[in-house]
C-alpha cells in the first residue's frame, strides 16, 4: 500500500462522512494570477534590502562557531584562562614586592595615621588604643557660658517657619 | 513528492551568483502554485493569500544562503509558509473584534459571495468546521488532507513530533466528521 492509499484509509477509519466528500480544490485564483506571480516577486525581492555580503558573513561566523561542541572548548579555554590568570595574580612574587606592616616604624605609622585621620574610624581607633573618658582632664567651664553657646547655635539653625508652628 | 534530481538543480544554480536568478525562478516555476493553496487554505481570501505567498518567497529569496539543506527543500520553503500564514492570522485576529460564531456566518455568508470560490454547500460546511479548529492544527489537517503529505515531512514543516501530529491530526478530524454529521 502506498503513502496515498494509507492516508486515504486512516481517513476512511476516522471519518466516513468526511472521506467521501470530494476533495476538489474549492477556492480560485484570477486566470493570468500564477503567470504573472514570479514577476512581482522578483520585483519585490530584488526592492527589498537584502543583507548586505559583511552580514551574511558575520551570520554565517556566528552560525558555525556558536556550535554546541565549539561553544564547550570555548568555555573550557576561557576557564583555564582565567584560572592562569588568578594563579599569577596571587602568586607569591607579587606579594613579596610589597612592603609588610612589620617593616613599618613606628613614627611612620604615626605620621601615617595623623595625615589620614579623616579615613579611620575614630571609635575603632579609641577602642585599640585602650583609651577612657577619664583619661581626658576635666575642662573647667562655666555652666552658664556652654548653655548659651548652644542656644545661640540652635537659635542660628531654627528656621523662622518652623518658629512659627512652635510658638 | 518534489523529486531529489529538480531540488538538486535548483540548489546548485542558487549557490552560483550567475545562475541564482534562474535557480530562484525554477524554483517558483516548482513550488509557486503548491505553496499558494497551502497559504489560501490557511487565510481563505485571495489577497490575503497573494500577499502572504509574495513574503513567503522573499523570504526564501533572502534566506536560500542559509538553507543548510538539513532538511529537504521542499518542506523547508513549506516551513516559511506554514509560519507566515499564521502570523499573518495572528495579526488579523489581533485587530478583529467579532465573536468566533460571528466570524463563522460572516465567512459562510464571503465564501458564497466571492467569485474565487466555487465550492458546493458541502464545501462551505467544510470550511466553516475547518474555520473552527485552531491555526496550527488546521495547518496539520490541511497539509494531511489535500497535501496527502508523510507525518515524517509533516515533522519537518511544522517541527512537531510524529506521535504529537497523528493525535492533532486525529482529533482534528474528529471534529470535522463530528460538525459535517452534526452542524
Amino acid at each position: 500500500m502506498n503513502e496515498k492509499d494509507a492516508i486515504r484509509k486512516e481517513l476512511e477509519e476516522l471519518a466516513p462522512r468526511l472521506s467521501h466528500i470530494d476533495r476538489k480544490e474549492p477556492f480560485q485564483v484570477p486566470p493570468t494570477y500564477f503567470r504573472e506571480l514570479p514577476e512581482e516577486i522578483m520585483e519585490k525581492a530584488r526592492r527589498q534590502p537584502t543583507t548586505s555580503g559583511w552580514v551574511t558573513s558575520v551570520i554565517n561566523w556566528i552560525t558555525t562557531v556558536l556550535t554546541p561542541q565549539r561553544i564547550a572548548w570555548q568555555l573550557a579555554t576561557i576557564a583555564v584562562l582565567i584560572a592562569v590568570g588568578l594563579w599569577l595574580f596571587q602568586s607569591p612574587q607579587q606579594s613579596a614586592a610589597l612592603p609588610t606592616i612589620a617593616d613599618l616604624s613606628v613614627e611612620e605609622m604615626q605620621l601615617y595615621v595623623t595625615d589620614n585621620i579623616d579615613e579611620f574610624d575614630v571609635d575603632i581607633l579609641l577602642e585599640e588604643s585602650n583609651f577612657t573618658f577619664t583619661d581626658v582632664p576635666l575642662l573647667n567651664l562655666d555652666s552658664t557660658v556652654i548653655e548659651d553657646k548652644y542656644l545661640d547655635e540652635f537659635l542660628d539653625d531654627l528656621d523662622l517657619g518652623d518658629l512659627e508652628k512652635l510658638l | 513528492m518534489q523529486s531529489e534530481t529538480t531540488d538538486e538543480q535548483i540548489l546548485s544554480l542558487l549557490a552560483e551568483p550567475q545562475t541564482f536568478e534562474r535557480g530562484f525562478r525554477l524554483l517558483m516555476q516548482q513550488y509557486q502554485e503548491r505553496i499558494y493553496w497551502h497559504i489560501r487554505r490557511l487565510v481563505i481570501e485571495h489577497e490575503d493569500a497573494n500577499d502572504v505567498v509574495q513574503n513567503c518567497f522573499v523570504k526564501v529569496y533572502r534566506s536560500i544562503d542559509r538553507f543548510q539543506q538539513k532538511s529537504a527543500l521542499y518542506t523547508w520553503i513549506y516551513r516559511i509558509a506554514t509560519n507566515e500564514a499564521i502570523t499573518f492570522l495572528n495579526k488579523k485576529k489581533r485587530k478583529r473584534t467579532s465573536s468566533i460564531d460571528d466570524e463563522e456566518s460572516l465567512l459562510a455568508s464571503q465564501l458564497q459571495a466571492d467569485p474565487f470560490f466555487d465550492g458546493d454547500e458541502v464545501q462551505v460546511k467544510l470550511q466553516a468546521a475547518l474555520q473552527k479548529l485552531p491555526d496550527k492544527q488546521r495547518a496539520v489537517f490541511n497539509l494531511r488532507y489535500y497535501e496527502e503529505m508523510t507525518y515524517k515531512d509533516m515533522s519537518e514543516v511544522l517541527s512537531t513530533s510524529v506521535g504529537a501530529l497523528k493525535a492533532s491530526y486525529h482529533h482534528a478530524v474528529k471534529k470535522i466528521e463530528f460538525h459535517l454529521t452534526n452542524g
